[in-house]
């Protein structure tokens, strides 16, 4: 969005950020139930904030949000730690024509979800900021609160690892 | 030199053009920088690849308590929340000798409001406006 942006409402953040919100935290979690207790949590914190937002770049205040509230909650379960394996959501499956089809793509993107989680956080952040959500290296730096140089060398790292992972398979 | 994290801004397209000229033909004298483009790339592909999942339902509503309501549902709300007031407040005027003013016209007059609203007001249909 422009520095001359309109503050959007809650109703519109919800609905055009919402689904985008969803997966990225499903990316990071790996477990839907955690992804979507973190999108409401987003959005919360989304509808508390919005008031005080100053115009400037939106992507990095949301995602700034989007991150401190993952960061929070895995803060929050330190004292219980969990190891969720990932489960691929069945409602994409209904896009995929034939099974043998289904069957590959759905072994494949679990493949690329455990790589995924097997990554450091910095390294699976900056990778899903920039290949799931769709952020630049600025709105990255802006949501980590790193310098851009930092942010290059995290998703350039992050790709080798995923690489790696998955060529280990 | 070898470009390094250089070659994840370039497919990206995050670079100044002097920056990509000079990838790019570094990329074409090295064999080694050449795989290690492949193999980003690759991995970002996989990475684009993914499907984007429907949220599960519920995922993008807030809880019932904090949704804010047209002001046709919140004149309900308001209402339900004097009859509670009316209940509790006479409780402490008979159990004990309580000082706190009953101000009883204020909430006869918001139970009227309420009775005009919908007289089968009940809890569930609170709830069931506060979850849309």
């Amino acid at each position: 969005m422009a520095s001359n942006e309109a503050i959007p409402t809650w109703e519109q953040v919800a609905s055009d950020y919402g689904r985008v919100i969803y997966n990225f935290a499903y990316r990071l979690t790996g477990n839907r139930d955690d992804a979507s207790d973190l999108s409401q949590e987003v959005l919360l914190r989304v509808r508390r904030g919005l008031a005080g937002y100053q115009p400037g770049s939106f992507e990095g205040w949301l995602w700034r949000i989007t991150r401190n509230a993952f960061l929070d909650e895995v803060r929050r379960k330190q004292r219980r730690p969990t190891s969720e394996l990932p489960d691929e959501d069945r409602s994409t499956l209904s896009t995929v024509p034939a099974p043998e089809e289904v069957l590959a793509e759905t072994r494949l993107s679990s493949d690329v979800q455990e790589a995924l989680m097997a990554l450091p956080y910095e390294f699976r952040e900056a990778v899903v900021m920039c290949d799931v959500v769709g952020l630049t290296y600025q709105e990255i730096a802006a949501a980590a609160d790193v310098p851009v140089g930092t942010v290059r060398s995290r998703i350039h790292r992050g790709r080798l690892m995923l690489r790696d992972a998955l060529e280990g398979r | 030199m070898h470009p390094g994290d250089l070659l994840s801004a370039y497919v990206d397209s995050q670079l100044p053009p002097a920056d990509r000229l000079s990838v790019e033909s570094h990329v074409e004298e090295c064999g080694d920088c050449r795989d290690e483009l492949a193999s980003i790339t690759s991995a970002r592909q996989s990475l684009r690849d993914l499907p984007l999942l429907e949220p599960l339902a519920g995922s993008l509503r807030l809880p019932a308590e904090v949704v804010e309501l047209r002001p046709g549902h919140r004149r309900v709300l308001v209402a339900a929340a004097a009859t509670v007031a009316m209940v509790v407040g006479i409780g402490f005027g008979v159990d004990g000798n309580q000082t706190v003013p009953l101000q009883l016209d204020a909430v006869v007059e918001q139970h009227v409001a309420r009775a005009s609203v919908d007289p089968g007001l009940n809890v569930m249909q609170v709830q069931a406006v506060a979850n849309r």
